[in-house]
């Protein structure tokens, strides 16, 4: 059923990550979706992994819900690696050539296959660690600390107080807009509706009298939530206060330190590599 | 005293006509009524009889066409005003899924007050203030969503009671609940009342008018009559033509009362009617 | 008959319970679990043996959360059966494949706030929608359409090209009706058909029931919140409660376990209360009196009968 479905896939914990202030762990997972870019070796990549099992075991999130982050992505993964594998070319010989006409032939070359395996590796990690940002953070910590973060952005008037609440109001609509979509699909069933068969026109077609009873109760619904908004006295951003303080602990400070070591050692020795290349005995590293 | 006033109120909404052109139809003409301070008061009528738009123009998100309406002497026409009569009379409407604006239950109640620059300390204060009159403490942390009808509407009304107001619009608020969410949120007004709230009661259950201080009967836009609810249900023709019946109990108890039974007049309950009826019934 | 028995045994050829010629709905051993295999696993019907002979009018009540919106979708089939078995009129829903669009032609599906569903450009094509689909041709379809569309007591001829979303309420809920009563359906199923309506809208709908279910015999199965609208149209009522049948009996008999229905958080209708009542003090008043009409009618024949 379409109501099963989790929206954000927050899992309630008690844990230090969960206990981190939304805007450091923001930041952090910014910051670790850059310094993964630098990463350019597997030695670098097992460092990560290193990194990244350390996080999950402090956060306790089940492997398996990190995991399933990934299998939503799975065909966008294989693609991207496939496309690697096909056009990167190395200098050395192909290690495969299949020649299909006369000027189109696939050669799979083992730079190719290295660059692919990396991609891959910085792909799914990229993933995995938003996921431990959404796992262990609330979507409504999440817009807090989204609002907070962009405050600054009203000097440029940016409507980050809009920006937020219509965030806010998407997540709270979330779950009876999922409802009352299973109703109409189940009512148009009940006449004899066909979502199943035909072909994509007839498909596409079939979805009409779905679209528009959720685009009429979706008129409805925001002149009724605009009387409720005006009836609690709603006048925009200008003199508004916030019951929600966030506070910086003592947990934000240990795990700001932790990471901006951990990315502060991959700087130096991937970001600033041409300094280094010269030492041979690091050579490892690189690999 | 009245805390809110209309005087010979109209309102005309924008409507199309068949022949595409933009026309005008009626949602109430020629309204004049008091609301008193603390009074319980029910507006009742047949769905598209006014009664939304008659609330609607109690606290200006509706502006009449002409007459005039005032909450606390304030004009609700003078867009100034408007902030200061939104802080006084706060509305509840009929689908609570459409009047949350947050995810949590603590931040939806936060609303009110955080628009008003309340302090942040004073808005956690009033947030569980108000949670606390609905019976509704322990959700605080909750996702409405998760929530029944009754308890969604009255965390509504927690919301609308964390702005202080002195005048509570339950706009339809019980048209979607079942009897146990319409006994729910009827009980909190009630509860509300009796502390000093003003409450105006919209609504086309007769049954959740039987104890309001007075009833008001609309029609067709206009006001048909003003009474006491004995006063509404003894008229039955008036019900009749409004399209409006008497709960049950009351139109038996009145209909023996009518064939020479003793029994009490408007009785609601109809258990005690029954033990009346049995006295009747054995008398000689 | 043997056409659907031989079904039935040819797909469950152990421990099958026949059903009776004339039974619109049999249920047997029915079963339901939501998120089954997940630790979420709740359990929605437990064990539901329920038949329901073909022209009853039977009303479902309980609580939310009690099962019965789960169980009337099983009857159209928009849940597909778990285990058990569930016969609606010849259609075995244990089979494979069974028939979901015949079915769904002849149980009609009229779900809570059916206007809601609304779409088309003119009330006429949203009527015709259900027998679009069901592959009635074209020349008939207008024809059904306004039999139904008269049926709810709208004109025909000056509703039709209206636009459905420039109704006023009750007629749109009257057009929703009649998009489902089109496809002249021997079950109608009902998803609280009166919330949100004003008593005269509430009456107008009753009457359009209760008349079907007399004049043309159709089978009503009827979810209600509003226990005297129960009370006054149905002739068997059945309770859900944790997902398992809790009562199925006549109004009357229900309504005198004040205790039982109260524990529910049901409510007990009020002309129940008064008869319990006069009941509980020697007096009888006939089971057949249900409105505040016929049981005035009724008490003054009893005072008739003291007076004598």
């Amino acid at each position: 059923m379409l109501r099963d479905v989790t929206f954000g896939q927050y899992y309630p914990g008690n844990s230090f990550v969960h206990k981190m202030d939304a805007r450091v762990k923001l930041v952090l997972v910014l910051l670790y979706m850059v310094g993964i870019f630098f990463i350019v070796s597997f030695v670098g990549f097992a460092f990560i992994t290193v990194f990244l099992m350390t996080v999950i075991l402090v956060s306790r999130v089940p492997l398996k819900s990190i995991l399933k982050s990934i299998k939503g992505i799975i065909f966008l993964l294989v693609l991207t690696a496939l496309l690697n594998v096909f056009f990167n070319k190395g200098e050395s010989d192909p290690l495969v050539s299949l020649k299909i006409t006369e000027r189109w032939s696939i050669e799979i070359y083992k730079e190719g296959l290295i660059f692919a395996a990396k991609m891959l590796l910085r792909l799914t990690y990229l993933v995995i660690g938003s996921s431990i940002l959404t796992l262990t953070t609330t979507p409504v910590d999440l817009t807090h600390a989204v609002e907070s973060l962009l405050k600054p952005l009203r000097i440029i008037r940016f409507p980050v107080h809009e920006f937020a609440l219509i965030m806010s109001l998407t997540l709270s609509f979330i779950p009876s807009l999922i409802e009352e979509t299973d109703r109409i699909i189940r009512a148009q069933k009940a006449r004899g509706a066909d979502f199943d068969t035909g072909g994509l026109i007839k498909r596409a077609k079939a979805f009409v009298p779905i679209l528009i009873p959720l685009l009429v109760g979706g008129f409805r619904r925001a002149e009724e939530l605009a009387n409720a908004m005006n009836s609690r006295c709603y006048e925009g951003a200008t003199k508004r206060t916030q019951m929600r303080v966030m506070k910086l602990g003592w947990r934000d400070a240990v795990g700001l330190i932790f990471v901006l070591l951990f990315f502060a050692t991959i700087f130096v020795v991937y970001g600033m590599k041409d300094a280094w290349g010269a030492i041979s005995w690091l050579d490892w590293l690189y690999f | 005293m009245a805390i809110i006033k209309l005087d010979n109120v109209s309102y005309y909404y924008k409507a199309y006509n068949d022949d595409g052109t933009v026309g005008t139809a009626m949602g109430v003409e020629g309204v004049t009524l008091d609301i008193e301070q603390g009074s319980f008061v029910a507006l009742v009528g047949h769905n598209g009889c006014g009664k939304s738009t008659l609330a609607k123009l109690l606290n200006g998100l509706l502006v009449p066409a002409s007459g005039t309406v005032t909450v606390n002497g304030l004009d609700t026409s003078v867009k100034d005003n408007i902030f200061e009569i939104r802080k006084n009379v706060g509305m509840v409407f009929q689908n609570p899924d459409n009047q949350m604006v947050a995810s949590i239950v603590e931040e939806d109640v936060a609303f009110g007050p955080e628009n008003l620059g309340v302090a942040q300390p004073e808005i956690v204060e009033r947030v569980y203030g108000a949670l606390e009159q609905v019976g509704m403490s322990e959700y605080a942390k909750r996702s409405p969503h998760r929530l029944s009808g009754g308890q969604k509407q009255r965390i509504a009304i927690a919301g609308a009671l964390a702005i202080r107001p002195q005048v509570l619009v339950l706009d339809e608020s019980t048209a979607m609940l079942d009897p146990l969410g319409r006994r729910e949120v009827l009980q909190v007004a009630h509860q509300l009342n009796a502390e000093g709230l003003t409450v105006v009661l919209i609504t086309h259950f007769m049954e959740e008018v039987l104890d309001c201080d007075k009833v008001v009967v609309m029609n067709g836009g206009h006001v048909v009559k003003t009474g006491t609810p004995n006063e509404i249900f003894n008229d039955e023709q008036l019900l009749n033509d409004v399209g409006l019946k008497a709960p049950r109990a009351v139109a038996l108890a009145k209909k023996l009362a009518d064939a020479g039974f003793a029994v009490t007049a408007n009785c609601a309950d109809a258990r005690m009617l029954g033990g009346e009826v049995c006295r009747n019934l054995t008398k000689k | 008959m043997s056409k659907f028995d031989k079904k039935v045994n040819s797909q469950q050829a152990t421990a099958v319970v026949e059903a009776p010629v004339n039974t619109a709905i049999f249920a047997y051993g029915l079963n339901f679990t939501y998120n089954a295999k997940s630790a979420f696993a709740k359990h929605a019907l437990v064990d539901i043996n329920l038949t329901i002979e073909q022209g009853e009018f039977v009303a479902v009540v309980g609580h939310t959360g009690s099962g019965k919106t789960t169980f009337v979708q099983h009857l159209n089939a928009l849940i597909r059966l778990q285990s058990g078995q569930l016969q609606i009129l010849e259609h075995n829903l244990a089979a494979k494949k069974p028939d979901l669009k015949a079915l769904r032609q002849q149980v009609g599906m009229v779900f809570q706030y059916p206007e809601y569903q609304l779409f088309a450009d003119t009330v006429l094509d949203d009527v015709c929608f259900g027998l679009k689909n069901f592959g009635v041709e074209k020349e008939k379809r207008e024809e059904m359409a306004r039999d139904a569309i008269e049926l709810v007591g709208l004109d025909f001829a000056k509703i039709k090209d209206k636009s459905p979303f420039d109704l006023s309420g009750g007629e749109k809920r009257r057009v929703a009706l009649a998009g489902v009563l089109a496809m002249k359906p021997k079950i109608l199923v009902l998803d609280e058909p009166t919330a949100g309506l004003d008593p005269r809208g509430k009456q107008e709908i009753l009457s359009l029931v209760t008349e079907l279910n007399r004049t043309q015999g159709v089978t009503v199965i009827m979810v209600s919140h509003d226990m005297n609208e129960v009370y006054e149209n149905a002739n068997r009522v059945v309770v859900f409660r944790d997902g398992a049948v809790a009562h199925d009996t006549t109004p009357r008999e229900l309504f005198r376990m004040e205790q039982e229905i109260e524990s529910m958080n049901l409510d007990v209708p009020a002309m129940a209360q008064f008869i319990n009542e006069l009941e509980r003090q020697g007096f009888t008043i006939p089971d057949s009196c249900k409105t505040v009409e016929e049981v005035y009618n009724a008490v003054l024949a009893l005072k008739g009968v003291g007076n004598a």
